[in-house]
């Protein structure tokens, strides 16, 4: 099974959780999760809080894969950090086309290819008028 | 050549650092300094993401820098330089590298400083800090405190008297 966690800045990992749930209906908190960084928060922290969701995920069986707002930032290096100890997939950049996309049909992204052609996919849902 | 920021941060080189000091400045280098980042391949690889495509980034022991700054040995026209803790500066400063001005909003908790008091949340700081701050400035060498670029410097002491 493929099991989620979003991770970005201040409320943002939350916050796309809530509008996940507004268009696709409640998610399991099992396969689902968000961690949020407040400015007051320290890294290690962080860290720790990704790393418990994480545990609970059992990348060892499951494909876990970590949806970040921002490469560099501190999300996305805990989350760096916690792949040279679990397997696991980190996608940078997450947009709400991207998320839905991917958490509605999530037992179907198995692998790294399967991500690569979501994000692909993604970048196609920026457009401007 | 030219240095063009010193900084102390302990989060190294990161989203404000990139988008907003280096960004504005122009600058196409970056070096990290601290004894023990050097020789971290994680936090290398962070930094090598995080740097835009085609700056140079040198990651280096404080005797390294002190050795770079004596060879001109920059790799780039304009650096940024960003020492991870107080300490390093010290340490750069003892071998006889010249800092004009320091960029010190970039202090956080850290299990190494219990003792830490939060001034605000890029400035943590504990006795052993504010007594090198003090060293420092002493020395002439101008504090401030300037969170990302758009941002007006204000002196160090205007967020804490140390």
């Amino acid at each position: 099974m493929t099991k989620v966690i979003l991770v970005a800045h201040g409320e943002l990992g939350s916050s796309f959780l809530k509008s996940v749930t507004m268009i696709a209906g409640e998610q399991n908190p099992d396969e689902i999760a968000a961690v949020n960084f407040s400015p007051d928060d320290s890294r290690d922290d962080l860290q720790a809080r990704i790393e418990e969701i994480l545990v609970k995920f059992n990348p060892s069986e499951n494909h876990v894969v970590i949806c970040c707002d921002l490469k560099a930032g501190s999300p996305f290096n805990a989350s760096y950090l916690l792949s040279k100890k679990y397997p696991l997939h980190i996608i940078s950049g997450m947009n709400l086309p991207l998320l839905l996309e991917f958490i509605l049909m999530k037992d179907s992204f198995e692998d790294l290819d399967s991500l690569n052609g979501l994000v692909d996919l993604s970048k196609d849902s920026i457009s401007v008028m | 050549m030219s240095v063009v920021l010193y900084k102390i941060d302990e989060r190294l080189v990161h989203g404000q650092v990139v988008a907003s000091f280096a960004k504005f400045l122009s600058c196409d280098e970056f070096i990290v300094v601290n004894d023990k980042v050097a020789y971290d391949e994680d936090q290398i690889t962070l930094m090598e993401l995080a740097v835009p495509a085609g700056s140079e980034l040198q990651v280096v022991t404080c005797a390294e820098y002190a050795d770079i700054v004596k060879t001109n040995d920059f790799w780039g026209k304009k650096t940024i330089v960003v020492f991870r803790y107080l300490t390093d500066v010290m340490k750069v400063v003892e071998l006889g590298v010249k800092i004009d001005s320091l960029n010190c909003a970039g202090f956080f908790q850290n299990k190494e400083k219990p003792n830490a008091v939060k001034y605000n949340n890029n400035l943590f700081l504990d006795d052993e800090d504010k007594a090198n701050l003090r060293k420092l400035a002493d020395m002439g060498i101008e504090l401030y405190y300037q969170l990302t670029f758009p941002m007006q410097k204000s002196p160090l002491t205007s967020q804490v008297k140390f």
